[in-house]
């Protein structure tokens, strides 16, 4: 059991890593500033429920994302999940292969003309659900497992977002080369 | 992959399918020690496939440096003034 007053010396450290997921999850600076205040305020008033010794960054984020969860459900668009199960594996990966003959030099060149917010637009325009397991993979590092216990679902779904997340967000990355006539 | 150009497909030779199908599990750090010691093995041997790793290496690393946003200035403070709020005595 953690004690609320050692809570800011504890907890503080991660606001940092919070905000940029909440800023990802939200689209919006105002709306990730009143998340973050928010899971801060829940995280302090649970506290003694959190077990001392456990995971407290895997913690807050569970916070964070049910925060999220609850607050824009509203808002929430439903996953077209037919559509994403009919990309393929490695979507940009493999158009840059069948659209060029460059060879690997070439791609990574093309990864590296990708301007820092075309990227992060990629990663928003992704499903919620999607969002999330990527930003909790790639971004903050979670393993699988952690990143099962923050949302509250088996393994093997998050497995299957992170699987169809990633090629969505190839998806995305493509069309932003696409458009400039890269690919 | 065993031609310079192909996409993985599932003609490639297994040892290619196996280090497709594990290629995330790799890069994500989800796949046992020994998975590990022969996916780099191979990956010593077989070019494609590596580019494929580096790739999608890159890739998360794009998104990864992407996405992180700079903590707003004074949001620490207003975070803290609400949680001295939240605990000071009532009344």
């Amino acid at each position: 059991m953690a004690d609320q007053e050692t809570f800011v010396d504890d907890a503080e450290p991660f606001m940092a890593s919070l905000f940029s997921t909440a800023r990802r999850l939200t689209g919006n600076q105002a709306d990730a500033e009143d998340l973050v205040q928010e899971t801060y305020l829940r995280a302090y008033r649970s506290y003694d429920s959190f077990a001392e010794g456990t995971n407290l960054r895997a913690w807050l984020f569970r916070i964070l994302t049910n925060t999220h969860i609850n607050r824009y459900r509203a808002k929430q668009r439903r996953v077209d999940e037919t559509e994403l199960d009919d990309l393929e594996d490695f979507y940009l990966y493999r158009r840059l292969h069948d659209r060029t003959n460059l060879g690997q030099s070439a791609e990574d060149e093309l990864l590296s003309t990708l301007s820092e917010a075309e990227v992060v637009a990629a990663v928003e325009a992704l499903p919620e659900g999607y969002r999330m397991a990527v930003l909790l993979a790639d971004v903050e590092g979670f393993a699988y497992k952690e990143i099962a216990e923050i949302l509250d679902i088996p393994i093997g779904t998050v497995m299957s977002r992170l699987h169809r997340g990633r090629k969505a967000l190839q998806k995305e990355l493509y069309e932003f080369a696409a458009s400039r006539g890269l690919a | 992959m065993t031609s310079d150009d192909a996409p993985p497909t599932s003609a490639d030779k297994p040892d290619c399918l196996g280090a497709v199908e594990d290629l995330y599990g790799y890069l994500d750090g989800e796949i046992d020690e020994e998975k590990r010691r022969l996916i780099r093995a191979h990956l010593d041997e077989c070019g494609p496939c590596l580019d494929a790793y580096g790739f999608h290496d890159e890739v998360k690393r794009i998104v990864s440096e992407g996405c992180r946003s700079e903590l707003p200035v004074g949001l620490r403070d207003k975070v803290l003034a609400a949680i001295k709020d939240l605990s000071a005595p009532q009344g």
